[in-house]
């Protein structure tokens, strides 16, 4: 019986559909606005527990809405339909299990704002009003068409959107602009793909006389109206989405470029293909697989960049949903090995460029993931950031105390000197801003130093700067020789 | 577009698998000899110094215990030696690898940050390249004929290109071509004089060069250093970048002390290896008869000389009280450089 709930869900009511190549972006929208909004990572992840069981729920709505008016027809067609075959008692079940799924988590955790509300009742009206006579806007026309894009893709993206911004705490001026854009180029693309749905299904549609806007319009002006408005307006969303996120993380457009180039190379240099030519599968393989594939790995990694707890998040979004990188690692077994080099390249090529991203993201080249870009001194009276300070020790016996010159460069704010001895073994710290420091050797007292030569002393330093981002370590060694009787520590 | 891609990638970069073979012997070897040690020293460090900057090293939570350091140090080592030898070879470079890159990640604990990453690289990409098929106890049991792969050396060249460019655009940024100061000048003089480098060669020179010198230098590195990357797609014009850089590494020691031998080492597959007629060379070496017994025997004998010192030259310098790497530093660089020249030289006889 437990076996069968997954398939109950999945595969009769079909929510596999949804699950693969719509949530995939749809749950993408969160870890954005949970980065922008700067959501701690505990909060963030119950956040998108209630996000995963509320899409869980309004697919399942949406689908048992469907299901629900078009029984009578399947019945006749002899198409399958779940709901032909259950009680009502299940099906009234199933409508409450759904609708508790989709707002419970309004209930209790997310914000209850006038916006995300009203947006949730909207997204639930609108699969009545698609479905459910005397409406059933699914046969009239483009009314269909721009209900189906509303509830598929606009309002869930924009609703995500607004959610999880509200659920943070930091401002962000364009956040209407960015929902805005959001919002126009998920309602495009929720209307390039049911209409190419329908040039798809057409012949069929004729021939049961289904009344949908593909089958007013026809197929030749179906297909000019997409050429010409619907896909440039989705590409017009696109970019206007792609621009306004880039003024909050500067190299989202470069991760897009980058994805961009990389799909031509794929193409004509290791598949050796051309590009393909039906529309349908032009915008598939650019638009749709960059959205569901590699969208949400941005997001991700600036999570992962913000708190290490969110690298949990990678693994299990790799396993709950579509990605580019399993999608990668199947291509690669397809692959022969030549092809495999090639891809190996444009992943190289792709890593080190990233470590620049990385370093940019920190305002700080010095750091890396795995090699650092900045490695040399800028001209001097430049401030510098992996310092080299020329210090030179000097052990002055009669003190028995250690002076310290900087010869060269100005210190950063205040710095900790550390001192270690190894032949005594003692560690001694202080901090100064002084150019001199003297430090004694510390010993307890009543210790004594030992007699007759020391031979060589050893002393590591270490100079760590206490400004903010502690840039500035450097680590050194100086050694002299010492000959000094020796004396008890007072 | 494709044509170039594979032409670049499968073919331009293409070595004899001997002379592959003797790469993977002088790489290995240099370790061996040189660099290896005990890295028992890691663990003696209080954590109080533990600073990495962000980066793999900010996962730690300090310097390394002892047992871990020794066991860092043997797995390094046995790798390397069976790289050496050619046994495994292709486990025995990522091993060498690996063991490399930890050092270098644990390293990066002290605070300081440098490319020497790109050594932990260069094993890991050759062990793609069919370093093993030749002179090696891998060669001894194999019937074909051996085969050397070009693309991992293309790669490797593309790395090392984008590690120089990043650092010319640094520098750029960093004010280099400003009319106003002499950046080459203040480096030579600080490092040189200032900050008690040990430099060989006198780097007050450097104060008396005319301004007009001084800025066309400055102008010279940062264009170098940039044009590495665009260089590696070219590669007879990027073994030319390779020895003009060897030359550089060579005067920056000279008048700054800083020895980058080790960088250079992951030059050497980057030489012109082909003007050299390896048809001519000797067939089977000796390592081919060589079987794992007598090799696990080997291994031990130099482990137990390895461990209380760690390679003949550390222990050298260790029981005869040296404090300067300069002969070290100045006769590999020379060498790397004589290398690439002559080399290079006979690349060009052998074309004409």
């Amino acid at each position: 019986m437990i076996r069968k709930i997954p398939s109950l869900f999945f595969d009769k009511l079909r929510l596999s559909k949804p699950w693969r190549y719509k949530a995939p972006f749809l749950i993408s929208i969160p870890y954005l606005f949970i980065h922008l909004g700067q959501i701690p990572a505990g909060e963030a992840a119950f956040g998108l527990l209630m996000s995963c069981c509320t899409i869980f729920g309004i697919a399942g709505f949406g689908y048992l809405m469907n299901d629900l008016s078009d029984r009578a027809e399947d019945q006749k067609a002899g198409k399958f339909n779940l709901l032909i075959s259950l009680p009502t008692s299940a099906i009234v079940g199933l409508l409450l299990l759904f609708l508790a799924c989709a707002i419970l988590p309004w209930l209790f955790y997310f914000p209850q704002g006038w916006s995300t509300l009203g947006l949730l009742a909207f997204e639930l009206l609108l699969f009545l009003l698609y479905s459910l006579p005397p409406f059933r806007f699914k046969e009239r026309g483009f009314l269909g068409v721009l209900c189906d894009a509303g509830y598929a893709h606009a309002v869930p993206a924009v609703l995500a959107a607004l959610t999880f911004f509200y659920l943070g705490n930091r401002s962000f001026p364009s956040l209407y602009l960015l929902v805005g854009a959001l919002g126009f180029w998920q309602g495009m693309l929720g209307i390039r793909n049911i209409l190419l749905h329908q040039l798809g299904d057409l012949e069929k549609d004729k021939q049961t006389e289904t009344k949908t806007f593909g089958t007013q319009l026809g197929k030749e002006r179906l297909e000019k109206f997409l050429l010409r408005w619907i896909v440039p307006l989705e590409l017009l969303g696109f970019l206007a989405f792609t621009a306004i996120l880039t003024t909050a993380v500067w190299w989202f457009s470069l991760f897009a470029a980058a994805y961009f180039a990389y799909l031509y190379y794929r193409l004509r240099v290791i598949d050796q293909i051309p590009f393909p030519k039906a529309l349908e599968s032009r915008l598939s393989s650019t638009l749709d697989d960059f959205t569901v594939l590699w969208f949400p790995l941005f997001p991700i990694s600036l999570l992962i960049d913000m708190d290490a707890w969110f690298l949990l998040l990678l693994p299990l979004h790799v396993l709950l949903f579509r990605n580019g990188l399993v999608e990668t690692g199947r291509q690669l077994k397809r692959w022969t090995e030549r092809q495999r080099v090639k891809w190996a390249l444009a992943a190289t090529l792709v890593f080190l460029f990233a470590q620049g991203i990385f370093a940019g993201l920190r305002g700080d080249f010095s750091t890396s993931l795995v090699f650092p870009l900045y490695t040399s001194a800028p001209a001097p009276g430049e401030p510098m950031q992996v310092a080299e300070y020329a210090l030179s020790l000097h052990a002055e016996l009669d003190s028995m105390a250690i002076r310290a010159e900087d010869l060269f460069y100005d210190l950063p704010g205040s710095a900790v000197l550390t001192v270690v001895h190894q032949n005594l073994g003692f560690a001694a710290e202080q901090q100064n801003q002084a150019l001199d420091w003297r430090l004694w050797l510390g010993k307890r007292a009543g210790e004594v130093w030992p007699e007759g030569e020391w031979g060589e002393l050893r002393v590591w330093w270490t100079l760590r700067s206490t400004e903010e981002g502690e840039k500035g370590n450097v680590m050194g060694m100086y050694s002299c020789e010492m000959e000094k009787g020796g004396r008890e520590n007072e | 577009m494709n044509e170039r891609v594979e032409k670049w990638l499968f073919q331009s970069f293409w070595i004899d698998p001997k002379a592959l073979a003797l790469i993977r012997m002088l790489f290995a070897g240099y370790f061996l000899l040189f660099l290896g040690g005990r890295l028992d020293w890691l663990a003696t460090y209080p954590d109080s110094f533990f600073h990495p900057t962000p980066g793999l090293a900010a996962w730690l939570p300090g310097f390394p215990p002892l047992i871990l350091a020794w066991t860092l140090a043997i797995f390094s080592f046995v790798c390397t030696t069976a790289l050496f030898f050619g046994f495994r070879t292709p486990w025995a470079s990522r091993g060498m690898a690996l063991g490399l890159f930890v050092f270098f990640v644990l390293v990066q604990g002290f605070g300081k940050n440098d490319h020497t990453m790109l050594i932990a690289l260069c094993p890991l990409l050759m062990s793609f390249s069919g370093w093993g098929q030749c002179w090696s106890m891998d060669a001894g049991r194999r019937q074909a004929p051996p085969k050397a792969e070009a693309w991992p050396i293309a790669i490797l060249a593309l790395v090392i290109g984008f590690l120089w460019m990043t650092a010319g655009l640094f520098k750029a940024l960093g004010g280099w071509l400003e009319f106003d100061s002499f950046a080459v000048q203040a480096n030579v003089l600080a490092y040189g004089i200032a900050s008690g480098h040990e430099s060989f060669l006198n780097p007050q020179l450097f104060e008396s060069l005319p301004d007009g010198l001084l800025e066309a230098l400055d102008w010279g590195v940062v264009f170098f250093e940039i044009l590495f990357f665009p260089a590696a797609f070219f590669p007879r014009l990027f073994r030319l970048w390779i020895f003009a850089a060897i030359t550089l590494h060579l005067g920056i020691f000279l008048y700054m002390g800083f020895d980058f031998s080790t960088f250079v080492l992951c030059y050497m597959p980057l030489f012109a290896w082909n003007g050299v007629n390896w048809k001519a060379s000797g067939g089977k070496s000796p390592l081919g008869k060589i079987r794992i017994g007598l090799f696990l025997g080997i291994l031990l004998l130099l482990l137990t000389l390895y461990l209380p010192y760690g390679a003949p030259y550390q222990a050298m310098k260790h029981l005869l009280h040296l404090k300067s790497g300069f002969w070290l530093g100045f006769l590999s660089l020379l060498t790397f450089w004589l290398g690439c020249g002559v080399l290079g030289v006979l690349g060009l006889r052998r074309k004409a």
